[in-house]
């Protein structure tokens, strides 16, 4: 099974073409390092987000905006009165005595549905989930689920795994699952 | 021996910083180290080293990232013990989110939030070992006298039937129906009564964890642990260098007189900080051939949830008392096991592949809920195509199910959804991504459909027991480090965790992880003690 293998250090299992570069791969590096860029760059958003009917410790706006957008989909119907996505982002990040470990990670996926060039890198589309209506929205989610793009199955999993385990810290959604301690 | 807590005392937490520093006279906010030995991590590996070190005489200082938690300070809830205990605050993502993997990062590693199952394995995998690797020594029968202390230190046994739950007792019943054997599992307990919080820490120390069993040997031997300090690089040389930086406890507020950096010289450097920090740690130093990192398994895991018309309860009572291995011979020795799991509300709502309405309703009546995982021996088609990576300053793990490693797991949850329903189930969620809500089940069902579904159908799948990212074997071209677990090209640097294993084990690994490191440790200590100077 494991024949004699020396690899160096990157090399990657798939070997691309010496010193050439597909416009596939040179698409796909330009959009990646856009946006790598554009996640640092928070301001560049292109989308105007209303204030949060809330009180945040830290989470920005925007962010509250797009957990929102999130939460619209992934716990839409929800039986739990009050509950607000945003808010128990905000808690879930910076409600400690020191932010989420993995803080960075977070945010980041939490920027997509803001992000033109995210749109663009995962959905190959200029129009971000921020700027559709609810049921284009729902309709990119429910694509992503299925896609054959481990990419955009990927995100949605991570975003059905963020919502969820901020609705598991309620309180009341002990009580609605009627989980016994 | 003292009192295990009177050496539990003597745990360096955040909090004794400032009195360290006033007996020692120390100024500034890096403090600064000497020990014949450092070892980097507190888990199933690191804690068997530094106990082995000790008892032979070495000075040891073993650095823990994470906090000290015990049985008086356990977290309640299991949002904050996933917070605080756990990686990544909870779960580990790979790259394009295809898995997620949970591991321990408090004091006693993995060990402290595990679920006990405790496990040796067959002979073929370690037959593999010698004839592919040259990693020879590790038979069940030549490793006995190792996997036996083990036993005995951790108080290792078969699950008594009386302490059977219904989670388990379901996989019992319906694999009985099906004339598929049911075996009882063995846990690592003292004076067990189900509570069923193994995965928060056990809050009445009856789980023998390595912070109530090794951790204490090794610090009645004179070791020093200092939880909290996170090492950043190992710097090679003759003396080698051990940089760490301070990890605070993410609910507890930091003192205000801290060291936060930490610099241990030695002459020996043990890496055991689990399969996937440390190869990132090793990746972060410029240490190690290229094959560090490589070919992660994870013996990868996928749930079934069944429903049933009483209650299960599947969060009280001993995790994992019975396991259903595969009738079948499986590819390449490759096979699919099927154990119960204890999910609490957490983690079943982040794996029920549902949304909106159908999550909810999924989720009503949680206690009725039963939860049974399949868990395949990953490499069924050579080397786990799978990797921790070092790059623009973050870890990143990538992880990719081969086609035989699916099949293996399609067939697994074939036989679960046939245990299940034969033992009254009346819906399964499955993990496919095409269903939106349960499907409704009975007696007899037939779900040859289950074998033609494809990897891209599956919801992430998971993982608790990631495993060998820097393989050894005595051949430098296929493994990271040697037979003694020695990094090749840096003498006196040795990796011991479960990132050694060269092939996939196919068995929770907390029982081999120990009893390898154990028989390497002591070998390593017993041929050095004598005259160090040597090292």
């Amino acid at each position: 099974m494991n024949t004699k293998m020396n690899f160096k250090r990157g090399q990657k299992t798939i070997p691309e073409s010496e010193n050439m570069i597909t416009r596939h791969r040179f698409l796909q590096l330009t959009l990646k390092a856009s946006a790598a860029t554009f996640f640092t760059l928070n301001f560049i958003g292109c989308h105007h987000s209303p204030e949060p009917p809330v009180h945040l410790k830290k989470l920005s706006d925007k962010n509250y905006e797009n957990i929102t957008i999130m939460g619209d989909f992934f716990i839409n119907e929800t039986p739990l009165q009050n509950f607000n996505i945003g808010q128990a982002l905000d808690n879930y990040l910076y409600g400690t005595h020191h932010p989420h470990p993995i803080e960075n990670m977070v945010l980041e996926l939490v920027s997509i549905p803001s992000s033109m060039l995210a749109m663009l890198y995962i959905d190959h589309s200029f129009t971000p989930l921020a700027q559709m209506n609810k049921k284009e929205r729902s309709e990119i989610f429910l694509k992503w689920r299925n896609s054959p793009s481990p990419l955009q199955r990927g995100i949605y999993t991570m975003m059905h795994a963020l919502c969820m385990t901020l609705l598991s810290n309620e309180e009341q959604y002990t009580h609605y699952t009627r989980m016994t301690l | 021996m003292k009192n295990d807590t009177v050496l539990l005392e003597q745990i360096v937490t955040p909090e004794k910083h400032s009195f360290i520093r006033k007996k020692e006279n120390l100024k500034g906010t890096i403090w600064k180290l000497q020990a014949d030995a450092v070892v980097i991590g507190s888990g199933a590996g690191g804690s068997v080293a530094a106990a082995e070190l000790s008892a032979h005489g070495w000075k040891v200082i073993l650095i823990e990232e994470g906090s000290f938690f015990n049985s008086e300070n356990f977290p309640e809830d299991e949002f904050h013990a996933l917070s605080s205990m756990y990686r990544d605050g909870g779960v580990i993502f790979e790259e394009k989110g295809q898995a997620s993997i949970l591991q321990g990062r408090t004091l006693g590693g993995s060990t402290t939030i595990n679920w006990q199952a405790s496990l040796y394995p067959e002979d073929h995998v370690t037959n593999e070992w010698r004839e592919k690797f040259g990693l020879s020594g590790f038979t069940q029968k030549e490793n006995a006298l190792f996997i036996k202390q083990v036993h005995e230190r951790l108080n290792v046994h078969t699950v008594p039937e009386s302490l059977r739950n219904e989670n388990n007792n379901i996989l019992f019943r319906g694999s009985q129906s099906l004339s598929v054997k049911p075996e009882s599992l063995k846990n690592n307990s003292k004076g067990c009564i189900g509570l069923g919080r193994c995965g928060l820490g056990c809050p009445i120390n009856a789980k023998q964890s390595t912070f109530l069993t090794y951790i204490p040997d090794a610090i009645s031997k004179g070791a020093t642990i200092i939880t909290n300090m996170r090492a950043t690089e190992i710097v090679d040389g003759k003396t080698k260098k051990v940089k760490a930086e301070f990890s605070p406890h993410r609910f507890k507020k930091t003192p205000s007189d801290i060291f936060e950096k930490l610099e241990i010289s030695a002459q020996v450097v043990i890496v055991s900080a689990g399969a996937i920090e440390s190869p990132a740690l090793l990746l972060r130093s410029n240490l190690g051939n290229g094959l560090v990192g490589r070919h992660l398994k994870l013996h990868p895991t996928q749930t079934i949830f069944a429903r049933f018309t009483r209650e299960v309860k599947m969060y009280e009572g001993v995790p994992q008392s019975i396991v259903v291995k595969s009738p079948l011979p499986g590819i390449n020795g490759h096979n699919f096991w099927i154990e119960a799991a204890p999910y609490r509300l957490s983690l079943a709502t982040s794996l029920i592949p549902f949304f909106g309405k159908a999550q909810f309703e999924t989720l009503k009546n949680y206690k009725n809920l039963q939860a049974g995982i399949v868990l395949a021996r990953d490499g069924a088609d050579g080397p786990v195509d799978s990797s921790v990576e070092w790059k623009f300053g973050r870890r990143r793990v990538h992880y990719q199910l081969s086609r035989s490693d699916a099949q293996n797991m399609l067939l697994g949850l074939k036989t679960l959804a046939e245990v299940q329903t034969a033992a009254g189930a009346t819906e399964l969620v499955f993990p496919f991504r095409r269903f939106t809500r349960p499907v409704s089940v009975k007696r007899g069902d037939d779900f040859s459909w289950i074998l033609s579904e494809s990897p891209d159908t599956f919801f992430a799948v998971g993982s608790a027991h990631p495993h060998g990212s820097i393989q050894a074997s005595d051949d430098m071209a296929k493994g990271a480090i040697d037979g003694n677990f020695e990094l090749y090209g840096h003498k006196n640097i040795f990796v011991m965790d479960a990132s050694v294993f060269p092939t996939a084990l196919g068995v929770n690994p907390q029982i081999t992880t120990m009893s390898v490191i154990m028989n390497r440790a002591r070998a390593l200590a017993s041929l050095n003690h004598r005259d160090s100077k040597k090292l």
